[in-house]
């Protein structure tokens, strides 16, 4: 037994179920035996990671399934810094978040490991291996780089895939020297053919035959497909019968904000700020990351005084906007992201103060 | 007959120091007679020393031998003289009274007591006086472990720090029966070590598991407490040294170990101390010159500040030493009572309550010594600048803790009345700002910007809303507490998604942040629910959200390190249920392939499986499906 978005996740190019025209195009790609680097994009639970594996497989057949977790230990200066590297024959597989600011010097050792190591073999028909890395956009400017001087010196015997959700953090020297690609988010109804093929293979009857469930499946898990299919099984798994009126089970912290978001409307006061500093160490304690938080809340705020009726609704939702632009900055910029946080809370309570 | 033999020699050396004191009356006390002093003044304390031991009596007047020793070195030689409150005294009598004798029936209730407090609250002093009362015949009636880190041994000394202390409580263990003694621990290991505190933390359980029928030496652990700032310990946690961290939950809440607290020293009490000084030496304070009234005048103004008697004794004698006509006060000279965090906090959040010290302490700080006599300027100066700056120089170095705890406790500012308005965002706004120059490389701005903007637009408040002075409690940050509850969650999260790897591989991966936010929290919901028939309750990954963290106005020993271990063994017994793989059983697989190159490795055909090094395939009825 296994998790359904886990069990059913396509393993070959053919069994995608969306966006034909990428997969078809991958598909070529993996057919002529050799691709440039590539950088993938798009939004979470779209498919990028899928697609990626499945075009390994193409190319270097099953064997890319056979995983290990190595426990690598890079020298930073007079530091050792332990770190875990999955890797099958054909390829490694890094996330920079793992790696906490010394991503440059991980990046930089492995990939040099990796390319200096020729293949012996000469009746494979691939020579290069394959490095994927993970959530790229969180590469730092010095690991991107580095990344950008070895992806010239070893492009003979190296592929680099990044996979991302936004692009707006790689520097263009790295975006001009991969082929990109973007996959976008399902749409409803290709999120819905999904839905039926795994309900109809985990052979459960107790979802009623109304469009609208997958409808709504669709649109509260943000056309995430993972979340999609997570949140169908938890509804599966804890109802009796699904019908449109089944409440959604939304993750935990999505619920956390929205409340949050709820009361700053209703109870401007100091109280307030207390309980929301609250809400807010719970929420990093938990190690949802601030951006997150912040982006959450403010489209919450965005979609509750939609319902308010009040003249100059659109002047509020545009200030909060720009206090969100200006907090987000400077968590960047900023070490401990509990004083951006309220500081937005703040500013927020305040433009609701003056004009609502 | 040794003590009729220190008298003979008291009396030699009496007479030898009159004459030294006429020598010191008649010239002023420059440098050069202090050298002469320092080599007449080593027999003198050795033998002070020898007679502090046998227990003579001091004589009251006139006594030689305090002249040139530092009087903090003296101690009463009587309990009624102590500086503490006498029910503290009782119970710390009763405590060690019941630790020496056992009952018939139950015998040891007590084994270790731990004496709490700040320096100079008269922990050591009151300790070594009840055992000298209890143990009236034994000679020493205290045994003390040194550290051997804190002594410059010229013999090579033994060496290792680690095994001292357990040595040293194994050594102790015979001092039974008629050789009962006190074993006093004051120089703890240092705990920041983490092997030396685990053996000493052992060592002292196995101490505690010792059965109480079992005849041993009482113990007595003396900690002096203080807060260290955190930024300058690693791991920026919570790392005051205080008896909770000091010990383990264990240890502070095991049955037979009890603790009392010393509070710093009353002024009632400090006073009475001084007073006892003074009359002791009133021959010395009028050779210099110095009226009744005018020491009693210090006596009064150093009691008011100090709650440290040490302090304040050698403050005493410095003060009268070198005591001339005209001569200031001590308090102007003397220590600057170092600000808690909370009295700083206070300071910059509801404004300070004593405005003249605190305009003192400024211009100390800015003009220097000579010209204090000067008031002049003094009405110039605004009491809000004078608290900044005052405060900056205490916490200015450690500005983002500092901040963060204005961050906690700013919004307790009157809170019923406290509005969010401009003025509220300006504070918030100025801290956010505060806290980018920490990356910036500009943390001097860090604490300047933020104390002076909350004490500008708290002023600006209270003038508002009017002075109720209804005020929430001050609060530690929470930060470092969050902190440490992040870490775990951070360790929990890559035990999860290592786990889920091995047991997908093959078939799905999933990254960190899907781990975080979607598994996280959905498999435990799949898990639990009622038509999985799962007898572990499968936790969410860093536990259930609306589970807050408070801040709170005590330090409390958190017991979240063993919430996380429950989440993670739970979490791995329940993966076991439903999957049926092992991952104790691989990992000490995957922990010896370590040294396996992959590179190398993966060379081979891929057919051939390395022994060594585990490989993950997906299981077969996985396959399948």
């Amino acid at each position: 037994m296994s998790l359904w978005a886990d069990k059913h996740r396509p393993k070959t190019l053919e069994q995608l179920d969306f966006h034909e025209g990428i997969s078809n195009r991958l598909k070529s790609l993996a057919s002529s035996g050799d691709f440039p680097h590539l950088l993938v994009y798009g939004p979470p639970g779209a498919g990028k990671k899928t697609r990626v594996l499945a075009t390994l497989r193409e190319i270097f057949g099953p064997g890319v399934e056979k995983l290990k977790v190595d426990v690598k230990i890079f020298e930073n200066g007079s530091r050792k810094l332990e770190f875990n590297v999955i890797s099958s024959p054909y390829h490694y597989e890094i996330t920079p978040s793992d790696m906490s600011g010394n991503d440059r010097i991980v990046i930089q050792d492995l990939l040099k490991q990796v390319a200096q190591t020729e293949s012996i073999d000469f009746t494979r028909k691939m020579k290069f291996k394959v490095v994927i890395i993970n959530e790229a956009e969180y590469l730092t400017r010095d690991a991107q780089a580095a990344l950008r001087r070895t992806m010239e010196k070893y492009s003979g015997n190296l592929r680099l895939i990044l996979l991302c959700n936004s692009t707006s953090t790689i520097i263009p020297p790295i975006k001009s020297r991969t082929l990109q690609i973007r996959v976008p988010s399902p749409t409803a109804p290709e999120m819905s053919l999904v839905f039926n093929k795994i309900l109809e293979k985990e052979s459960v009857t107790s979802f009623d035959d109304d469009p609208s469930i997958f409808a709504n499946v669709a649109a509260n898990s943000e056309r995430n497909l993972r979340m999609g299919i997570m949140l169908l099984e938890s509804l599966y798994m804890n109802n009796d019968q699904i019908t449109a009126k089944t409440p959604m089970i939304l993750p935990d912290w999505k619920g956390v904000i929205k409340n949050l978001g709820a009361e700053i409307l209703k109870n401007r006061n100091v109280q307030m700020v207390q309980s929301a500093r609250s809400t807010f160490y719970d929420l990093i304690a938990h190690c949802i990351p601030s951006k997150l938080i912040l982006s959450e809340l403010t489209w919450e705020l965005w979609y509750l005084l939609g319902n308010v009726k009040s003249g100059n609704v659109d002047q509020i939702k545009g200030s909060i906007v720009d206090a969100c632009s200006t907090f987000d900055e400077r968590l960047s910029l900023g070490q401990k992201d509990i004083f951006h946080l309220e500081g937005f809370i703040i500013k927020t309570m305040v433009i609701l103060e003056k004009n609502l | 007959m040794v003590m009729a033999e220190n008298r003979k020699e008291d009396a030699r050396i009496g007479r030898k120091t009159k004459v030294r004191k006429r020598y010191m009356v008649e010239t002023d006390s420059s440098e050069e007679d202090d050298t002469i002093e320092e080599e007449e003044i080593r027999p003198v304390i050795k033998l002070a020393k020898t007679t502090k031991t046998t227990k003579t009596p001091e004589i009251p007047g006139l006594n030689p031998e305090t002249l040139h020793k530092p009087w903090n070195e003296i101690q009463p030689g009587l309990l009624g003289e102590i500086a503490i409150h006498p029910r503290k005294l009782t119970d710390l009598k009763k405590a060690m009274t019941s630790m020496l004798h056992a009952d018939p029936i139950f015998g040891y209730s007590c084994r270790i007591l731990i004496c709490s407090g700040p320096s100079g609250s008269c922990k050591s002093t009151a300790v070594q006086l009840v055992a000298r009362e209890l143990l009236p015949d034994v000679s020493n009636p205290i045994v003390e472990y040194i550290n051997p880190q804190s002594m410059v041994s010229a013999g090579g000394g033994t060496g290792s720090t680690m095994g001292s202390f357990s040595n040293f409580m194994r050594q102790c263990a015979v001092l039974t029966g008629n050789n009962k003694r006190f074993v006093v621990v004051e120089d703890i290991p240092n705990i920041y070590h983490d092997k030396t505190r685990e053996e000493f933390l052992t060592s002292l359980k196995e101490w505690l598991d010792i059965s109480e029928k079992n005849d041993l030496p009482p113990v007595v652990m003396i900690v002096t407490e203080y807060e260290t700032p955190q930024e300058y310990v690693s791991g920026g946690l919570n790392r005051n040294f205080i008896a909770e961290t000091v010990f383990d939950r264990e240890i502070l809440f095991h049955r037979r170990v009890s603790r009392i607290k010393f509070n710093p020293v009353a002024k009632t009490y400090l006073k009475k101390c001084l007073t006892n000084i003074y009359n002791r030496e009133t021959k010395l304070f009028k050779a210099k010159g110095v009226s009744k009234t005018r020491a009693f005048e210090e006596i009064n103004a150093l009691s008011t500040n100090y709650g440290d008697v040490r302090s304040a004794i050698i403050s005493f004698q410095f003060w009268s030493r070198f005591h001339s006509k005209g001569s200031k006060s001590i308090t102007t000279l003397g220590k600057e009572t170092n600000m808690g965090i909370f009295n700083a906090l206070g300071k910059i959040i509801y404004g300070t309550q004593h405005k003249e010290e605190e305009i003192l302490n400024f211009r100390k700080l800015q003009i220097g010594e000579y010209k204090l006599s000067d008031q002049s300027d003094a009405g110039a100066i605004n009491v809000d600048v004078a608290s900044v700056s005052n405060v900056l120089k205490d916490f200015g170095s450690q500005a983002t803790s500092f901040n963060l705890g204005l961050l906690e406790n700013y919004t307790g500012f009157d809170p019923a009345n406290l509005k969010v308005d401009a003025q509220l965002l300006q504070i918030i706004d100025d801290l956010s700002i505060a806290d980018l120059c920490s990356t910036r490389g500009l943390p001097e701005y860090q604490g300047n910007i933020a104390m002076r903007s909350v004490r500008i637009h708290m002023r600006n408040i209270e003038s508002s809303i009017g002075t109720t002075k209804r005020h929430d409690n001050l609060k530690f940050s929470r930060q470092w507490k969050v902190q440490q509850k992040q870490n775990n969650t951070n360790r929990e999260l890559e035990d999860y998604r290592l786990r889920k790897l091995k047991r997908l591989s093959g078939i799905s991966r999933v990254s960190s942040s899907d781990c975080l936010l979607l598994d996280g929290f959905y498999e435990p919901i799949i898990l639990n629910s009622r038509k999985s028939l799962l007898r572990t309750r499968y936790p969410r990954v860093g536990g259930s959200l609306n589970n807050p963290i408070y801040a709170d106005s005590e330090i409390v020993i958190e017991n979240e390190e063993d919430d996380y271990f429950t989440r993670v063994k739970n979490a791995r017994q329940a993966d076991l249920e439903t999957y049926g793989v092992d991952v104790e059983a691989e990992e000490e697989g995957a922990l010896e392939s370590d040294d396996s190159d992959p590179v190398v490795d993966s060379e081979e055909d891929t057919t051939v499986h390395d022994d060594d090094s585990v490989e993950l395939l997906s299981d077969s009825d996985l396959d399948n499906v």
